[in-house]
């Protein structure tokens, strides 16, 4: 089944959210508008949209008040990926340019501060103040992560926590907030906003580990950027922590550096793949998962807790 | 009568006990000190340009806040936290357009880093005014993040026609965070006194820089507007001297408004009205000579 029908039943309020999306970011700023809209229109899961709906789903459900921090969420994350884009040089986000390519970076900056300023004004509508200060703490732990990040590039010395503990920051308390704050939201009680915000944290890592094996495993086409960029820009990775562990690959791996082009990486790219580090890096993803279906088990049945199953699956599972 | 006394000396009891105090305790020194403690992260003050702590924004913050009865600790916070947005946008107008091929090693990294910087200082923003509960300064500094960036994008990317946008962008750029916490205590005369010094300032800066290189971002803006096609790449003398005509225009013009608030200010900070005056010393004779001539 494809991901999005596994949650059609929430079609009307995602289409809710994504109305709500493009009002928000208006502007009378005719480059401002255009930039954003781009971005808008290129799309994406809108993964945290739903993680907040189906949270919401096990309170007092009011999409108008849902809708609040599902779109703030959104555009925090849209807003980061600008930045990223500045911060990774990308031209190509999910097959279009970016905005630091179509215009520059400094527009792209300023963009960026604008939808995050805008998904704070958005966020400012919901009144609950433990919601705020979750989130406050989760974007400051994402940009400790993103920091990290920098400062492991090509240290080829890092070790598992390491790693662990930047996926953490970098993508999986964004994951886990959405489903806690869209619970806080509906106004659950503690133990179950708790409990998604585990069963989020635990998606969240799997999500990350499956998108870096898949950075080794799928095409250029699916991935909408060459295969192995992740360690071409010096990402270690856990299929690359795994493949180190074999002393012929750990010496091939350490000569990669600034400099390294696509085409010399290529055999290690290969080597990788045909190592058991792949495997072993599912097999670590899967535990992941198997903790968020436990975090699950505690939630009242219904449909929001089978979609969240499913959806689970479907990111445990995924190709591209 | 008695019973008012009563409650009056109770209720300041209750707010002195609360930390509340219509006297500040509050000093620049050791918010300067806060402030760097909040934006010293370990790994980026090894790679980035260190944050410029703005002081005259800084002045005007708390000569702002300093009479309003609320905390000290909220005077601090709200100081912190609209300071913390400031170091934010200046550290995003570092990023620079340089392909990554073209830079240097260290330079590409020192680029990314500045990128998170600001995004850093911006979550400090948030996290420090969600601890402290106030949803509505989120909303005001979230607000006023929204418009810079609206004009930084109009001003940058040369959108505006005709010198007054510019110049209203150009004041919203600098002054907008500063406004937004004067207009939310409904200081309306502070408000407009900050907008003016903080225009007054970019446009001795801008001026400086102008005569010592010759060509800087806003001139060009400038004479885009003020002379229409035709005209060459470079600016002609007769160009550059009406250019420093309409730049010193508005400098006397600035100059007298503040003069004019000034006088409306019963009690005005002793520091503030120091660094006013400094700033006028830094008037360029030109401008003064239009002063004279009226």
């Amino acid at each position: 089944m494809k991901l999005k029908m596994m949650y059609s039943f929430l079609n009307n309020d995602l289409q809710i959210i994504e109305n709500e999306l493009e009002a928000t970011i208006q502007t009378e700023r005719a480059l401002l508008q255009e930039a954003s809209l781009h971005l808008l229109q290129a799309g994406g899961k809108r993964i945290r949209p739903v993680f907040v709906l189906l949270a919401a789903k096990l309170g007092a459900y009011d999409i108008h008040k849902v809708k609040n921090v599902a779109v703030a969420l959104e555009l925090m994350h849209m807003a980061s990926l600008v930045h990223d884009d500045v911060i990774d040089d990308a031209e190509l986000r999910r097959g279009k340019s970016t905005i630091k390519a179509k215009w520059d970076n400094r527009i792209a900056m300023y963009t960026g501060d604008y939808i995050f300023a805008r998904s704070l004004e958005m966020m400012t509508k919901v009144e609950d103040i433990e919601a705020h200060r979750i989130l406050s703490n989760t974007l400051v732990e994402l940009c400790k992560g993103e920091i990290e990040q920098i400062r492991d590039k090509y240290n080829y010395d890092q070790n598992l926590r390491t790693y662990l503990r930047r996926i953490k920051r970098k993508t999986a308390i964004l994951i886990a907030v959405s489903c806690q704050l869209g619970a806080i939201t509906s106004g659950v009680p503690a133990s179950v906003h708790q409990s998604l915000y585990w069963f989020g944290y635990y998606v969240g890592m799997s999500f990350q580990i499956t998108d870096d094996i898949l950075d080794f495993t799928s095409t250029e086409e699916q991935l909408g950027k060459p295969a192995g960029s992740d360690l071409l820009q010096g990402n270690i990775t856990l299929p690359v922590l795994y493949a180190m562990e074999s002393p012929a690959l750990n010496e091939k791996i350490r000569t990669i550096h600034e400099h390294s082009n696509s085409a010399e990486i290529k055999e290690i790219i290969e080597l990788i793949k045909r190592s058991d580090a792949i495997d072993r890096s599912f097999a670590l993803s899967d535990r992941y998962l198997e903790r968020a279906f436990k975090e699950l088990e505690k939630l009242p049945n219904g449909l929001a807790k089978r979609t969240f199953n499913n959806v689970a699956k479907y990111i445990g599972k995924r190709k591209y | 009568m008695v019973c008012r006394s009563f409650v009056k000396r109770t209720t300041s009891v209750k707010k002195r006990e609360q930390g509340w105090s219509l006297v500040s305790h509050i000093h620049i020194s050791i918010i300067k000190e806060k402030l760097h403690n909040l934006i010293t992260h370990p790994y980026l003050i090894k790679h980035i340009e260190y944050p410029a702590i703005d002081e005259d924004k800084l002045l005007l913050l708390y000569s702002i806040l300093e009479s309003i009865d609320i905390s000290d600790e909220k005077k601090e916070q709200y100081i912190l936290s609209t300071m913390l947005v400031q170091i934010a946008l200046d550290t995003h107008d570092l990023v620079t357009n340089a392909k990554a091929g073209q830079l240097q090693d260290g330079d590409e990294k020192s680029r990314q880093l500045t990128v998170l910087a600001g995004d850093f200082y911006s979550g400090l923003y948030y996290r420090l005014l969600a601890d402290v509960n106030d949803i509505s300064m989120i909303k005001t500094l979230a607000h006023s993040i929204k418009q810079i960036n609206e004009h930084k994008i109009a001003y940058y990317h040369k959108e505006l026609e005709g010198i007054e946008p510019l110049m209203d962008s150009l004041g919203k750029i600098e002054s907008s965070l500063i406004q937004s916490v004067s207009g939310f205590f409904s200081n309306s005369v502070l408000k407009e006194l900050s907008g003016n010094f903080l225009l007054l300032k970019r446009l001795i800066q801008e001026r400086k820089l102008f005569c010592h290189e010759r060509s800087t971002f806003l001139f060009e803006t400038l004479r885009r507007i003020a002379f229409t096609k035709g005209e060459k790449d470079v600016a002609s003398k007769e160009q550059e001297t009406y250019m420093l005509y309409l730049i010193d225009r508005y400098i006397d013009h600035i100059k007298q408004k503040i003069e004019q608030l000034t006088h409306s200010i019963p009690a005005m900070n002793k520091q503030l009205e120091t660094r006013i005056q400094e700033l006028f010393y830094e008037i360029p004779f030109s401008s003064k000579k239009y002063a004279e001539e009226g």
